[in-house]
């Protein structure tokens, strides 16, 4: 047996030209099923990533029933005010769970600084309760208490305006002059919109820039219990309230992370779907040189045949030849797979940026599983036997006379 | 016992060509045979039957009194390892080994690799020195000498040579037969020759004259 095994390693490396040609098409599947994979694998991590590392015990309420888009964070403006009652705070406040209750009120205004003027949106909240269901954390001074006083969000301080807006700076707001107290910290990734967010007290807003209603409530889970569990009691509660109507949405952490699952699971089954038609390319192209690297040495086949090798020989050898190139086509095939995904995640890197359309900026890297790399080492082993056993089966079933005389 | 006998051997090729017709022979332990007749007769079909590398229409070949009929794969796999050595007009040697691998390849199949006994073979057909040569290297007659050590690896008791002379020029045609023919002297293997050459055939103790498929005369020296 170990002579047979020598014997197909020596075939292979006697022909080395049709040996590299052959394991050329299998990693070229290979490669392409897990590069494809591994890259969606890499953007579903870091969008879970994204959605995890905030919040993960803060439950918003907005009004509006919510439809399916692609980034639910960012929709701040869309949402019609009103809808959401002081009424609905109340009852939210006496759920089990519910530490922090936030009403709040965004707008979009006015902000002018050192003569130049942009639309931004402002939220407005009670300063107890911002800073404590506030996940992403002061950088510079301190959060906003009483008064004209204004906390900028990262971008707003560093990054919009020609010249850097630090504290103690003054800023108009709608025309009215507030002093800068604090600046946020970057919250990036998802949650960038937070960056170009200005925050006010809810008092002030209403004294000097006239707003009042409630766009959003933002409740704090107690620790110990459930956020999932305590959303769908505040969920039951508000319809209660409205007689079954849902003219409102209650967004939890997991309401985040199966929007983005069914994002991901819809771009997974595209790759999948491509990854599937090039093993298949592949699988074909290995199918199609075993066949013919077997042919061409039916004649070889009837010689070892009549100098006395079986049947099971025969095909041990050519299992061997073509198990040792499904074997190592794979390895390469996760090898160059890596890197084909990293090409491809790069590529749409660029088209993302270009387009300027999403707002995940940490760059996605490929994500090779062990499950992964078992899965694609098994299938390209499996192929190359198959594609290498049944010709071979064909040839050793000649009689050796036959085979001897093929051309 | 004769080592290969054919009683009533048919061969019929599709679609309906008649290679053999009727083919009784034995052949004794230790004679040495030619076998002779136009081309197309069914010489080498008659000798591809007698080595097992086909099965006949009707008829049986046995090869030590045992029908090779009821014969599976890996028990003719055995007696073509065991019993009967091949040659071939057109060498048949595998190009990616070596000399010296070609020769232990029937030893290898046989599970008892003996490149010692390939060693010594090769020099005794006198290519001691082109051991690691590839068969592309070698001249056709060197190439020939080869296959005989490969036929003889095994120990055989039957030698086949279908014109293993016959891609040779003369004067090497003449050293390959004077190495078969001092073979079956010396160790008494048997040997069946196949021929065009009346003058080759003549070497041999019996001749066999063959004509559309059948054997039309036979001479015993
Ligand atoms: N595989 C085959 N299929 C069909 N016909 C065949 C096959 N092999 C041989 N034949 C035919 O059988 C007959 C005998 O062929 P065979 O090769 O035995 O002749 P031969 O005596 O060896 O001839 P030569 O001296 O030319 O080698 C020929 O008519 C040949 O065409
Ligand atoms: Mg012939």
């Amino acid at each position: 047996m170990k002579e047979i095994a020598r014997l197909a390693v020596y075939n292979l490396y006697h022909r080395k030209l049709r040996t590299f040609l052959t394991l050329t098409g299998v990693v070229i599947g290979v490669a392409s099923i897990v590069g494809l994979i591994g890259a969606a694998e890499g953007i579903n991590s870091v969008i879970t990533g994204e959605i995890e590392k905030f919040q993960s015990n803060v439950i918003a309420v907005v009004p509006g029933e919510f439809k399916l888009q692609f980034s639910p964070l960012s929709q701040y403006e869309g949402m019609k005010a009103g809808k959401l009652s002081e009424r609905d705070v109340e009852e939210i406040s006496k759920i089990p769970g519910a530490e922090t209750v936030m009403p709040s009120v965004s707008s979009r205004v006015r902000v002018e600084y050192g003569g130049e003027t942009m639309i931004l949106t402002v939220f407005a909240a009670d300063p107890e309760k911002f800073r404590e269901i506030d996940t992403i954390g002061v950088l510079e001074g301190r959060y906003f208490r009483s008064g004209r006083e204004v906390l900028l969000g990262y971008s707003v301080a560093k990054e919009l305006f020609e010249k850097e807006i630090g504290i103690r700076k003054k800023v108009r707001i709608n025309g009215v002059e507030f002093r800068v107290v604090g600046v946020m910290n970057k919250a990036g990734g998802l949650f960038r919109a937070f960056d170009t967010m200005i925050y006010v007290p809810k008092s002030s807003a209403k004294k000097y820039l006239e707003l009042s209603g409630i766009t959003e409530i933002d409740v704090k889970v107690e620790e110990g219990y459930d956020p999932g569990a305590v959303a769908s009691r505040i969920e039951e509660k508000l319809k209660e309230l409205r007689k079954g109507e849902k003219d409102f949405t209650v967004i939890s952490p997991d309401f985040s992370r199966s929007i983005a699952n069914q994002i991901l699971s819809a771009m997974q089954i595209l790759l999948g779907g491509i990854a599937g038609i090039s093993f298949l390319v592949g699988a074909i192209g290995i199918s199609n040189m075993m066949f013919t690297s077997v042919l061409e040495r039916t004649r070889e086949i009837g010689i070892m045949k009549a100098v006395g090798a079986t049947r099971r020989q025969i095909m041990a050898i050519f299992l061997i030849e073509s198990g040792v190139i499904g074997f190592f086509g794979g390895i390469l095939g996760v090898v160059f797979g890596y890197g084909i995904g990293e090409g491809f995640l790069a590529l749409r890197q660029y088209f993302v940026e270009k387009s300027g359309v999403q707002t995940v900026v940490e760059r996605p890297h490929v994500l090779i599983s062990p499950e992964l790399v078992v899965a694609a080492l098994l299938f390209s082993f499996a192929v190359g036997i198959l594609a290498g056993a049944i010709p071979a089966r064909r040839a050793a079933d000649l009689q050796p006379a036959e085979a001897l005389r093929y051309e | 016992m004769p080592v290969v006998e054919c009683r009533n051997v048919w061969k019929i090729y599709e679609p309906k060509v008649p290679a053999l017709r009727g083919i009784n022979l034995k052949v004794d332990s230790g004679e040495f045979i030619s076998i002779v007749g136009p081309s197309g007769c069914g010489k080498s079909t008659l000798l591809n039957l007698m080595g097992c590398l086909d099965v006949p229409t009707r008829g049986r070949v046995l090869i030590g009194g045992c029908d090779t009929r009821k014969l599976g794969d890996a028990e003719l796999s055995r007696l073509r390892r065991e019993k009967i050595g091949f040659v071939f007009q057109f060498f048949n040697l595998i190009p990616a080994l070596t000399v010296l691998e070609n020769v232990v390849l029937p030893t290898v199949f046989s599970g008892r690799k003996d490149p010692k006994k390939a060693k010594k073979l090769l020099e005794a057909v006198g290519l001691g020195s082109k051991l690691r040569r590839k068969p592309a290297e070698l001249s056709g007659g060197e190439r020939q000498r080869v296959a005989i050590a490969r036929a003889l690896v095994n120990d055989p008791e039957v030698v086949l040579a279908d014109e293993p002379t016959g891609n040779l020029d003369s004067e090497t045609g003449a050293a390959i037969l004077d190495l078969l023919s001092s073979l079956n002297r010396e160790t008494g293997v048997t040997l069946v020759l196949i021929t065009h050459d009346p003058e080759v055939a003549k070497r041999a103790e019996r001749i066999i004259y063959m004509k559309d498929g059948k054997i039309v005369r036979e001479v015993r020296k």
